[in-house]
């Protein structure tokens, strides 16, 4: 039997809202396709009414060299040293993993391939932003992304990585941009509100 | 505000114990993205799960493998395959299900490959987090998940759902 509703009855503590399965969903707030190549990819005015918002990300850049670029991301305009982040990453031979701490952005490493790579291959990225409307809290960042290219690249890499801004304000932009270069054409960035 | 839903199921499959195949055809091109979710069991011991799309069967898919076994972390590659594995350690048991959850960005984007991510569990051996390369520019119009060499037991389910983006 499948789960469709909760309630307080009888729960001796803790304390949960009565709610049913089917308010629970996924918003398409926005989405981004470039047509030709542009440097920077923001979502601006996000509506507060979410709960948690999902990025998904199609990227390729337009740097010449083989291999890849970071993606960089940042909230609100702000570019001081207020974000840290954690990866893990695997390139087909290594498992490593880094972290960055009092940084200008949350890096997303090696998720977007350049122009010089195997042609028509575009990085994947899966980022969720947790409770990014509340004001009390700084905000939590988790990502999953990747790119292949059938070749022995060690720039092409599977990686999760978590990051962190340290500012409780509530996020109502979020900027996206490759560390070199501009986003491709056909490059898109998808924004969904998740309602709880 | 209002409320569009963007998660839409588009079929659901079950394993019958007489296949090693599961099939999703005649997918429509209507959505920007596809999940792909697996609740699997095989008809006996650990198996690997892998995809075919289109009925293509060429030398046309690689991965790159991130996993984890409780005592180590390993990553791997494979190119120049004739399918791509959902797994590495995160396979297909008979005694429990093991999940794995795959995500197709524009699979219906006819001027670019197709780059997908996996994260698939198994709780007796490991987990692993794939990203796959399909070196076509079709549209993915059809997904067959297989069994490596014995059936899907009963006890298994598949479901694919579209997703809708807003509009650019």
């Amino acid at each position: 039997m499948s789960i469709t509703k909760l309630t307080t009855n009888g729960i001796v503590g803790a304390k949960y809202d009565t709610v049913s399965a089917d308010n629970y969903y996924m918003e398409p707030i926005a989405t981004t396709l470039l047509t030709s190549s542009q440097t920077v990819i923001s979502f601006t005015n996000i509506p507060q009414g979410y709960k948690h918002l999902q990025i998904k990300g199609f990227a390729r850049d337009t740097e010449a060299a083989a291999g890849t670029d970071d993606m960089w991301m940042t909230f609100n305009g702000d570019g001081s040293a207020s974000y840290s982040r954690h990866v893990l990453s695997g390139d087909g031979t290594s498992v490593t993993s880094g972290a960055n701490l009092s940084t200008t952005r949350i890096p997303f490493g090696n998720s977007i391939p350049r122009t010089g790579s195997l042609a028509s291959v575009f990085g994947v990225l899966l980022i969720d932003i947790l409770d990014y409307a509340n004001g009390n809290k700084y905000k939590t960042v988790r990502g999953l992304y990747g790119a292949n290219e059938n070749s022995t690249n060690t720039g092409f890499r599977i990686c999760v990585n978590s990051g962190l801004w340290m500012n409780t304000a509530p996020i109502t932009s979020i900027s996206m941009q490759p560390e070199a270069g501009s986003f491709a054409t056909n490059t898109r960035f998808s924004l969904y509100g998740i309602r709880g | 505000m209002s409320k569009t839903a963007t998660y839409s199921l588009i079929a659901t499959a079950s394993g019958t114990g007489s296949s090693n195949t599961i099939s999703f055809i005649d997918i429509p091109q209507t959505f920007t993205d596809l999940i792909l979710i697996s609740s699997a069991q095989s008809a006996s011991g650990q198996r690997q799960q892998y995809f075919e799309f289109n009925s293509d069967t060429t030398q046309k898919y690689s991965r790159t493998i991130l996993s984890g076994t409780g005592t180590s972390a390993v990553s791997a590659r494979d190119s120049n395959q004739f399918q791509t594995y959902l797994d590495y350690y995160g396979v297909v048991e008979s005694t429990f299900p093991g999940s794995a959850i795959t995500h197709f960005l524009d699979y219906s984007n006819t001027t670019t490959f197709k780059t997908m991510l996996t994260r698939s569990n198994d709780p007796s051996l490991g987990l692993d987090a794939i990203v796959h390369l399909y070196r076509s520019t079709f549209a993915i119009s059809r997904i067959d998940i297989k069994l490596n060499a014995v059936n899907y037991s009963t006890a298994s389910r598949f479901k694919l759902y579209g997703i809708q983006a807003g509009n650019a």
